[in-house]
């Protein structure tokens, strides 16, 4: 363990702005491989002994976890406010399950009122093919989106973005013959090998978060990550070094847009039912708050938020004094709201940056104070990086 | 035509004071403020219940403007020390335990956070103000969530209706007809928009100038950036309550009118390049009537699209024109 602490600080010596993303490669490659497997296999096995309920929120859990990991790329990694990610989850959501599903609508009424039903659409794609061809499409509306947005600044493209996933959101009230408009639609839920609906679904969230996790983890530490992190902090300098900082910018949109788009269509899959204000601003503050109270670079913040968010949702819903008032939504998201300041306010790296803030303590302890930065947390770096 | 101008204009107006009221709180103190419609939603339903109370319902316009001036005062230090709505939700929390209700946990919470501020501001404790833009936008987005959602707990959560501050019968022109409602919203945007104009040009004014281009070299002049501040978003305070008190004037009293308003609110802001208030205004004013022709013309739902599609546009055509005046400004 000792060596293993001992890695890490010489590598934040030489790299004090990575330091976060490089601890756990700091690890021994074996403890890395045991450590990994005995959390994928935790994950694996214990919804078998949760019921239904839990079942559903550890499914939501991780889908959530796959559209954090994808906001942290365009907002964390390369420093844009790209609001349209709420849009992008529905749009992946909408897709995915209108693909996959026959649709048929009320067309009119016969002489004895009895409703004549036309079909709309066949839904002949399979759904496991529309799951990961849809996110490469929104991938590629997400890069459309970016070669005008890209060029805008701060919250310039706050609102820009906003304003796009706005009229997706219109679209889906609109579409009424496809989407159900405000009344919804509900999902035709994928049977993963016939096993019971709850956990199938869960395994499919685990069988597409995991592998997301692990590559965009590695693309992010290699050299593409990297050149992100140089196109935020220093735009006009990684530029005279021969760096095209739009291309980088347009990336992110692109990949943040894609793996939004493959959280949508597993939340899809664990909702159930859908309706449009479902991915509206509501939804993307709570996204929002997600990776700012997990972290905005470090993925397993991604997680934290996720869960972090689902669980106090729920403390609401069964709290008893919550529980049969219908106040329980206001007090749920006074507490997101309160979660968020707080986040910003006093812990800017979010949750994730916890362990790196005590090490941080202990250091200050035991070192000179007139030596290198001490509070080196790439995650509160970023919070202030973001839309500069 | 003429009748769907009319109501355009009546809705531009609402969006035109609370773009006035973004860009003023742009100008002075570099945040974009996505919590303004529901500062004015706080005011407004504060006028209500002081109407409920058995006051004349132009007192409580007035008290409540005065509340509100106050209110965004208080806002201001909270978003730019967010912590202090962490303390004052544990305080809230621990009085509302007790068996007082929510709306004095709400009161006596704000007062710990507004105190601790003080503290955090003498203490030199990390603040937000002058900093970049995320946070801050962060912290206006959390607070608003918190205002809007306190509104079913200390109010309820169905919505009211309002009564009419100006009452009688519409006028007829030239064949549609204008309420006094409407003569109202207009009469007040206008006087609002042009006042807040000459503002800028007081010794105020300046100094809040002088804060937004540099917070630092305007404090070492002897400007105190808080108080700047402060004033700032109390006027904005106002301006948004204004705004919301019309339209529920023409609407009914509810929690979600805030949201409804704010984006057109940013897009007329964006017209203006978020540093011109004329812009804003106009802004504001075109985005009102192009949704009223829109929802006659076109559609019901193209209605709600036109803001949308007018930032987009905007932004499109020409960001390098917005953002390099509004860089200009920075320099």
């Amino acid at each position: 363990m000792a060596t293993a602490v001992r890695a890490a600080r010489a590598d934040r010596s030489k790299n004090p702005r990575g330091a976060q993303l490089i601890k756990w490669n700091a690890l021994p490659p074996v403890v890395r491989v045991v450590l990994g497997t005995a959390l994928i296999a935790a994950a694996a096995v214990v919804p078998l002994w949760l019921n239904g309920y839990w079942r559903y929120l550890a499914a939501l859990i991780v889908a959530y976890a796959v559209a954090n990991v994808g906001f942290q790329v365009v907002v964390g990694f390369s420093g844009q406010l790209a609001m349209a990610h709420a849009a992008f989850l529905g749009l992946g959501a909408y897709v995915t399950t209108i693909l996959s599903k026959k649709i048929e609508k009320v067309s009119g009424y016969t002489d004895k009122g009895e409703e004549i039903r036309k079909q709309v659409w066949s839904g002949r794609v399979p759904y496991l093919l529309a799951l990961f061809t849809v996110p490469l499409v929104c991938a590629a509306i997400g890069y459309l989106l970016g070669l005008p947005a890209v060029r805008l600044k701060g919250f310039f493209l706050a609102i820009a973005t906003l304003a796009f996933g706005g009229m997706i959101v219109r679209l889906f009230f609109e579409m009424r013959d496809l989407t159900g408009g405000g009344d919804g639609l509900r999902v035709e839920v994928f049977e993963l090998f016939g096993w019971e609906k709850t956990l199938g679904t869960y395994y499919l969230c685990l069988a597409v978060a995991v592998p997301v996790y692990f590559l965009v983890g590695r693309l992010m530490r290699g050299r593409f990550g990297r050149t992100l992190l140089a196109v935020r902090d220093v735009d006009i300098a990684s530029s005279s070094l021969g760096i095209n900082v739009t291309r980088y910018r347009l990336a992110a949109f692109g990949i943040s847009a894609g793996l939004a788009a493959l959280a949508g269509g597993l939340y899809a899959q664990v909702l159930t039912y859908m309706a449009p204000n479902e991915f509206g601003t509501a939804r993307l503050t709570a996204m929002l708050t997600m990776i700012i109270v997990g972290s905005v670079v470090v993925r397993a913040g991604a997680v934290i938020g996720a869960a972090f968010i689902v669980l106090v949702d729920q403390f609401f819903v069964k709290f008893p004094s919550f529980k049969d008032s219908a106040l329980s939504g206001s007090y749920r998201n006074i507490a997101f709201g309160l979660a968020l300041m707080l986040c910003i306010g006093v812990l800017p790296g979010g949750i994730a940056s916890i362990p790196d803030r005590l090490r941080a303590l202990g250091r200050e302890r035991d070192s000179d104070p007139e030596g290198e930065p001490h509070l080196v947390d790439p995650g509160e770096h970023a919070i202030d990086e973001v839309g500069a | 035509m003429l009748q769907q101008l009319i109501s355009g204009l009546e809705a531009g107006s609402w969006y035109a004071l609370i773009a006035l009221a973004v860009v003023v709180v742009m100008k002075a103190t570099d945040v974009p403020n996505f919590a303004m419609g529901d500062m004015g939603v706080i005011s407004a339903y504060v006028t209500w219940a002081l109407r409920q109370k058995g006051l004349p319902l132009l007192l409580a316009v007035l008290l409540a403007l005065v509340f509100a001036f106050v209110f965004g005062a208080v806002i201001q230090r909270i978003v730019v020390y967010p912590a202090a709505a962490a303390l004052a939700a544990v305080v809230g929390v621990l009085v509302a335990l007790t068996p007082a209700n929510f709306a004095i946990g709400a009161v006596v919470g704000t007062a710990v956070g507004l105190a601790y501020t003080f503290y955090a501001e003498r203490k030199g404790f990390r603040t937000l103000a002058g900093g970049s833009h995320f946070p801050l936008l962060l912290s206006t987005i959390g607070i608003g969530s918190i205002l809007v959602n306190s509104v079913g707990p200390i109010w309820g959560v169905e919505s009211h209706d309002f009564e009419k501050i100006w009452k009688g019968k519409p006028y007829e022109v030239g064949g549609a007809f204008v309420t006094r409602t409407q003569i109202l919203t207009f009469v007040v945007g206008l006087v609002t928009a042009v006042g807040l104009g000459i503002f800028f040009r007081s010794t105020w004014g300046v100094r809040m100038r002088a804060i937004a281009e540099n917070r630092n070299v305007a404090s070492v002049l002897g400007i105190s950036p808080s108080k700047v501040s402060m004033l700032a978003w109390g006027i904005a305070s106002v301006m948004a309550a204004l705004a919301m008190i019309l339209q529920t004037q023409a609407t009914v009293l509810d929690s979600a009118n805030g949201e409804a308003i704010i984006f057109s609110g940013f897009v007329a802001a964006v017209i203006g390049g978020f540093a011109s208030l004329p812009g804003a205004f106009i802004g504001g004013i075109s985005i009102g009537v192009l949704e009223g022709l829109a929802g006659q013309y076109v559609s019901t739902g193209m209605k709600q699209a036109v803001a949308l599609i007018v930032v987009l546009a905007v932004l499109l055509a020409r960001p390098q024109g917005i953002a390099a005046r509004y860089k200009a400004r920075e320099v």
